[in-house]
């Protein structure tokens, strides 16, 4: 091709064309040695250190470059045009230089100049392209824009937390809800394959998400009865022994929790978890299900006063009867009767991708019956947590703030994550203000405390546009190591983006990315509007 | 670097012989035969030989055997032995078995040329630039003989800067100046380039393709469009030696294998001192042949990543040619775009550690971002410093003498160069350095309003100068061949 040629598809002037390349050279082995690259399985550097004797290496040198000046005929040859711009060397000096637009010469380049400390500032290492994760697509960061994907356990198996527990927050409508469908769903994909469990769904939103994927929707009432004390059948992996005592502290608990519930300023007293126990142990030595209304029944009979328990006589047994028939009476003849007194009718499938515990009967105004609801589903949830069947379970507490409110709950949740790595399961819980934790774990108390381990122990934080007051509380008391970008960051984010906050080093801004028919069915947004 | 984990090049699993194997060497003995042929052959002779000795009959029940196996052991096919035809189809069972491969990146090649660089010299000639396996675990260095420089080509990533507290900024940008001030003893490492690459690439399908519940296909349409694509931003940094250079005298005239090792070791030992100044320590390799190849080849064809390997590599019998042609001021390459563009002005105000982060982090503009720096010795520098400083004390007393207001600009630098000088003294010596920025697109529309945005993002920062009838050559110092400042 001549120097300067007329492009007429650009309509511009081409001062050269040709190409360039990078040509393999195949390099001279011996049968002996090639066999041995294939053959041996290991690592080549560790046992192939053996070199060519001296008067062999020369000879195949020579050959190897005789070799190599054939290759370069050779190619001369069969590809003139890549050597268009050797055709320069050969022109005449006057018509390289005189010739049109001075073509082929290029003047140095100057140099800039920096002190050694002033040239620290030219460090370029400053973005990080690597993925951090392997896992489910999550989104698109908006610091890079490289794609963000993100698997529960992967932070851990990565060696970048030590947990696998995490939280979002942010206000209303700046897409927590969102990004949590999106992230649970795909977990739910091969080859992450994990199980999905919804604490609460008081608006009926994840039900939706559950029929799309082929879970199950758990609801209460109108006939159907979920019974908190339900072990459920002994997985067949458990041992007994170790079964009955996880059974006795599920059940125990579940009674704690909802009598919280019922009765949210006083916690339980030492008489009345001893009946309890008693209750449930009475009921294992007779190997029957243990339900609410049956409970009752035996605390209403004369049970107390016959059986034997340690540190408290028959009359004080009776009285911690009688306080706990008050308690727990409104279950089954009261107005939250229908719901959990019974045996259940429901059966829960452990192996369904997304199982959705559906509140969406609780109406909003209605406090206590959300709490109750809250309790008695979190007994669920813990039962399907402790299969330990060698599934990866990913629990999601929709209403965090309900969970949050009762200390039972957060004492469960707390217990939880800790057992996370045994139980193999990962707690997520979403928040909507943080501000609003003072209004029922005010500074200072014991479950302020708690909740502030829950949260700082969680090692991904996925952080939505804040409040101002909920910057503050994020800042300090949640987040000690909060730097002034992220800050920033919080302050401007856009629609849809979070700050991901994963263990100590992995920071990013991340926009959620859903397709049309998934955001048909994830979106709640619908009517916020107008 | 290792070799482990080698998979088999997509497409070519059941072909027998896919594997780009070497030339066998062909080194003679006797006439056609080889060494082990004349060995095999004179130890027949000798059996059959201790047999008459022995007494027994010229013709026994064995001597059809004995001449069945010196036929065998004469006979020469595609100028290969029986033996070597049975060890070579051993090898290949044993490799298909295995899975293993690595003929181009190991050891025993070292010193070898592993490629020819095809690419246009400053002069617009072909320059002999040729790839050679290093000792270092079958990495390749790019060596032009010419000049006698041998450059190592290294793929790292970096720890991100862009939400960490000012005092890990800070950090760093003092790691990257130690780094710099260890060249100070290195007088052989004549430039390093640092490439930050913003680059498109496809991103890897789900394994899960064939579900149909919401959550597959949620994953399916997004892989297809708005994830279809995701920006890989990586470093390719080139350490450049010449022994001519050395500081030791025993190593001003050294062979291609004392350069490989020379190399090696000033790699080894810089590239640990970056460890400070963001580099992720777990993500830095040494590019091999393939793997270069990979890297040129992927530069403007995002398919192209489709080719290789979990590694990086390109199979040898890809073709990495790409054609090009030249415009007053930008290149047609491939299927894209480019155009380079020098920056000329540097920020003339203080500005904060990891500023260069603004440039780096392109979110939908494909940049390459070359910086070469070399170290200036200090009585280098302060030649050149002080001769700076006199000109514009000259300017500074002309305006004096003429009654001139004196120029703030003149001030400035007069006060400027002062610093570098005394920084000199102490640190003994400074830094030169140069920036282009190289942008991609897919047609020069797309090119023209991608500069204008790299301009205005970086406004206040860095002024860019168009680089007319150069672009070529600094197309050519874009490519992750650390070949920018080679006209120094």
């Amino acid at each position: 091709m001549s120097i300067r040629d007329h492009d007429a598809a650009h309509g511009e002037t081409v001062l050269r064309a040709g190409s360039y390349g990078c040509a393999p050279v195949m390099p001279l082995l011996s049968v002996r040695e090639l066999a041995r690259v294939d053959a041996d399985g290991i690592l080549a550097h560790e046992g192939l250190a053996a070199r060519l004797p001296a008067r062999r290496r020369r000879r195949a040198e020579r050959l190897a470059a005789r070799d190599l000046k054939a290759w370069e005929h050779a190619q001369q040859r069969a590809e003139p045009d890549t050597h268009v711009a050797a055709d320069t060397l050969i022109l005449p000096i006057r018509r390289r230089i005189l010739g049109p637009g001075l073509t082929g010469y290029a003047p140095k380049v100057p140099w800039h100049g920096a002190s050694m400390p002033q040239a620290g500032l030219l460090d370029p290492f400053t973005v990080s392209g690597r993925p951090p994760f392997d896992g489910p697509l999550i989104g698109r960061s908006l610091l890079t824009g490289g794609v963000w994907r993100y698997d529960a356990w992967q932070p851990y198996q990565r060696g970048v937390a030590t947990s696998v527990n995490g939280w979002v927050s942010g206000l209303m409508g700046s897409g927590k809800s969102l990004m949590l469908k999106a992230f649970a769903t795909r977990e739910t994909t091969m080859p992450w394959n994990r199980r999905i469990i919804i604490e609460g769904d008081p608006k009926g939103e994840w039900a939706r998400v559950a029929n799309a994927i082929g879970g199950q929707v758990v609801r209460v009432g109108r006939g159907a009865y979920l019974n908190p004390l339900d072990p459920g059948p002994r997985p067949a992996t458990r041992d007994a022994r170790d079964w009955r005592g996880d059974v006795l502290a599920m059940q125990r608990d579940a009674l704690s929790s909802i009598g919280r519930a019922l009765r949210p300023g006083t916690p339980s007293d030492p008489r009345e978890q001893a009946v309890l126990s008693a209750a449930m142990l009475d009921h294992h030595s007779r190997d029957t299900t243990p339900t609410i209304a049956g409970l009752l029944d035996l605390l209403q009979s004369q049970w107390p006063e016959q059986v034997t328990i340690r540190g408290i006589d028959a009359s004080q047994a009776r009285g911690a009867a009688n306080r706990l028939l008050l308690l727990y009476d409104p279950l089954v003849h009261g107005a939250e009767a229908g719901a959990f007194e019974h045996e259940s009718t429901i059966g829960i499938d452990p192996t369904s991708p997304m199982i959705v515990f559906d509140t969406g009967s609780v109406t909003e105004s209605n406090e206590l019956r959300k709490r109750l609801y809250m309790a008695a589903m979190s007994a669920n949830v813990e039962r399907l947590c402790a299969q330990r069947d060698g599934r990866y379970r990913i629990v999601i507490a929709e209403e965090g703030h309900q969970l949050l409110a009762n200390p039972e709950l957060v004492k469960r949740w707390d217990w939880r994550m800790r057992m996370s790595g045994e139980l193999g399961v990962s707690n997520w819980i979403l928040l909507h203000e943080l501000a609003d934790l003072d209004k029922f774990a005010p500074l200072g108390s014991q479950t302020r405390t708690m909740i502030r381990g829950i949260l700082t122990l969680s090692d991904t934080q996925v952080i939505y546009r804040q409040s101002a007051a909920g910057l503050k509380s994020l800042d300090g008391e949640f987040i000690p190591d909060l730097t002034d970008d992220e800050r920033t960051a919080i302050r401007t984010m856009p629609a849809y983006g979070a700050l991901w906050r994963v263990g100590g080093t992995i920071r990013d801004v991340v926009r959620v990315a859903v397709s049309r028919q998934a955001y048909e069915t994830f979106n709640t947004d619908e009517h916020r509007g107008g | 670097m290792s070799i482990l984990g080698v998979i088999p090049v997509a497409g070519h699993e059941n072909e027998p012989y896919s594997s780009s194997f070497a030339p066998l060497l062909r080194q003679k003995t006797a006439l056609m035969w080889s060494t082990h042929q004349v060995a095999v052959a004179i130890m027949v002779i000798l059996w059959y030989a201790l047999g008459l000795a022995l007494g027994s009959g010229p013709f026994t029940p064995v001597t059809p055997v004995q001449l069945g196996m010196l036929a065998a052991d004469l006979l020469i096919v595609r100028r290969m032995s029986v033996w070597q035809l049975l060890g070579l189809r051993l090898g290949l069972l044993v490799r298909r078995a295995s899975g293993r491969s690595g003929s181009t990146v190991s050891p025993l090649t070292a010193d070898s040329t592993v490629g020819l660089l095809d690419v246009p010299g400053l002069d617009g000639s072909i320059t002999p630039y040729r790839i050679v396996n290093s000792h270092f675990a079958g990495a390749a260095f790019v060596w032009d003989a010419r000049r006698g420089e041998a450059t190592a080509l290294l793929r790292v990533s970096a720890l991100s800067a862009q939400l960490v507290s000012s005092d890990v900024k800070t950090m760093r940008a003092q790691g990257f100046s130690a780094a710099l001030h260890a060249l100070d003893d290195r007088p052989d490492v004549t430039r390093v380039t640092i490439q930050a690459r913003s680059l498109r690439r496809p991103i890897d399908p789900s394994q899960d393709g064939a579900g149909q519940d919401l959550a597959s296909r949620d994953l399916i349409a997004l892989e297809a469009g708005e994830l279809r694509e995701s920006m890989r931003h990586d470093y390719i940094l080139g350490v450049t030696v010449d022994p001519g250079r050395s500081s030791d005298e025993r190593r001003r005239s050294l062979g291609l294998h004392e350069v490989g090792n020379v190399l090696c070791e000033r790699v080894t030992q810089w590239c640990g001192t970056l460890l400070a100044a963001g580099v992720d320590g777990g993500d830095l390799l040494w590019l091999n042949a393939q793997q270069l190849r990979g890297e040129m080849k992927s530069m403007t064809d995002p398919d192209a990543y489709a080719l290789l390997d979990a590694q990086g590599r390109l199979a040898d019998d890809v073709p990495v040619a790409t054609s090009w042609r030249e415009y007053d001021d930008h290149m047609s390459v491939g299927p894209c775009v480019a155009r380079t563009l020098w920056v000329d002005r540097w920020p003339e105000r203080d500005v904060p550690a990891a500023w260069l982060g603004a440039l780096d982090a392109r979110l939908d503009l494909q940049l390459v971002f070359t910086l070469v720096l070399r170290m200036r010795g200090e009585r280098e520098a302060k030649r050149a410093l002080e001769r700076q400083l006199n000109e514009a004390d000259t300017i500074a007393r002309f305006n004096t003498r003429l009654g001139r207001q004196s120029d703030r600009r003149n001030t400035n630098e007069s006060w400027l160069l002062a610093g570098q000088l005394h920084e000199n003294a102490v640190n003994g010596g400074d830094i030169q350095f140069q920036g282009f920025a190289t942008v991609i697109s897919p047609d020069i529309e797309h090119l023209d309003n991608d500069c204008r945005r790299l301009m205005a993002s970086t406004a206040g920062l860095l002024h860019f100068d168009r680089m007319r009838d150069q672009q070529l050559r600094r197309w050519i110092g874009a490519l992750p061949l650390g070949l920018e400042g080679r006209d120094a």
